[in-house]
């Protein structure tokens, strides 16, 4: 009897240490990709030559707003971040850049019709706006921010690789 | 003298009343005819002295002016028919009158309310949503938007032709035209989040 519980105590750091390292906090469940567009009514060549020209389906979506209607849309960079099941996590889509930012968190469990999140835009540090919003796969949702050399940007969300 | 005279001076005497000169002197000559009155009306001092010491001293009737009052006014009631008092009443005041129409007011009053709060909807701020509905189709639910930033508003518009959603942000400080958001920074540059980020993960590495 003695013997067998000699082995005790190493079975319980084992044990600790694998509860430790299963944080459930910290498993992905989604992936949220923020692209930063920059719709203008200038030429894009003078305003942002380095920029790529942005995809015709964001171009389409966001130019039925008045708004948001330019006549020409960049994509000024993108960042793709794991969605945790319990920890915000962040988006900065112009690389390196800290002054448009996007927090995200879960709100709810994920589902095969999406997942809510807790969305936070930040300006300069700034918090400027929070919402609570269901993804969805394949669908998009555009958050028309400040403007910026006579355009503005816009950050195009979307939530990919869902983990029901 | 006559038998009512000496009957009346008699009694005066033996209640221990004052008596007059002239009564005195007429009491004199029955008491002469009739001695043995004298020791009854020594008797009758004795006697009355001894049921003053037996009974207590008079006290007043406890609540005797509510009991007053209220035996003057059955007395008054007994003589006035009820007719005669229902024609005599003061006029109804407007209070008394107010006094029927109160509830079935407070009711109405109630209900009123009721309805008016189930119809009414909540007044938008500037910080709250305004939803503009863009194509077919429009099931979705309005989310909340909560922007700190005074002077910013927020409105979402649904898309259901490309399946996507707008929130328009206006108000928002523009960015310095100066800021090159192309400009790439060093890989060795760390982002720097906001205090409320630094503060989580910090907290994430305690735990």
């Amino acid at each position: 009897m003695i013997k067998k519980l000699k082995f005790a105590p190493i079975l319980f750091v084992l044990l600790m240490g694998l509860a430790n390292g299963q944080d459930r906090g910290k498993e992905e469940v989604a992936q949220v990709r923020v692209v930063m567009l920059f719709g203008s009514n200038r030429d894009l060549q003078e305003v942002v030559p380095e920029a790529k020209e942005a995809s015709k389906e964001h171009a389409r979506r966001v130019g039925q707003l008045k708004n948001l209607k330019f006549s020409n849309y960049a994509s000024l960079g993108e960042d793709t971040k794991p969605v945790w099941r319990s920890y915000t996590n962040w988006a900065a889509p112009m690389a390196g850049h800290d002054e448009i930012l996007l927090s995200f968190e879960p709100s709810d469990e994920a589902s095969s019709s999406g997942l809510s999140l807790d969305l936070e835009l930040w300006q300069e540090k700034r918090k400027v706006m929070k919402v609570t919003q269901r993804l969805q796969s394949k669908k998009w949702l555009y958050i028309a921010g400040p403007e910026w050399r006579g355009g503005r940007l816009i950050l195009a969300v979307e939530l990919v690789g869902l983990q029901e | 003298m006559s038998e009512e005279r000496k009957h009346e001076l008699l009694v005066r005497w033996m209640d221990g009343e004052f008596l007059e000169p002239e009564d005195q002197r007429e009491l004199e000559v029955i008491l002469e005819a009739e001695p043995e009155l004298t020791d009854l009306q020594i008797g009758q001092e004795s006697l009355s002295r001894d049921f003053e010491k037996a009974f207590k001293e008079k006290s007043d009737i406890p609540y005797g002016d509510f009991f007053q009052t209220k035996l003057e006014q059955a007395i008054r009631d007994a003589n006035n028919p009820i007719e005669e008092r229902k024609v005599v009443s003061e006029p109804v005041s407007w209070r008394s009158a107010l006094r029927w129409w109160l509830a079935p007011l407070a009711a109405g009053s109630m209900a009123i309310a009721f309805l008016a709060g189930t119809r009414m909807s909540p007044v938008p701020t500037s910080t709250e949503t305004i939803v503009k509905n863009v194509g077919l189709n429009f099931t979705d639910v309005d989310p909340v938007i909560y922007t700190p930033e005074g002077g910013v508003t927020a409105s979402v518009v649904h898309d259901n032709i490309y399946g996507a959603e707008v929130i328009l942000l206006e108000g928002l400080q523009p960015l310095d035209d100066s800021l090159d958001l192309m400009a790439k920074r060093p890989e060795s540059t760390e982002l720097t989040l906001p205090i409320e980020m630094v503060t989580a993960e910090s907290s994430r590495d305690v735990l």
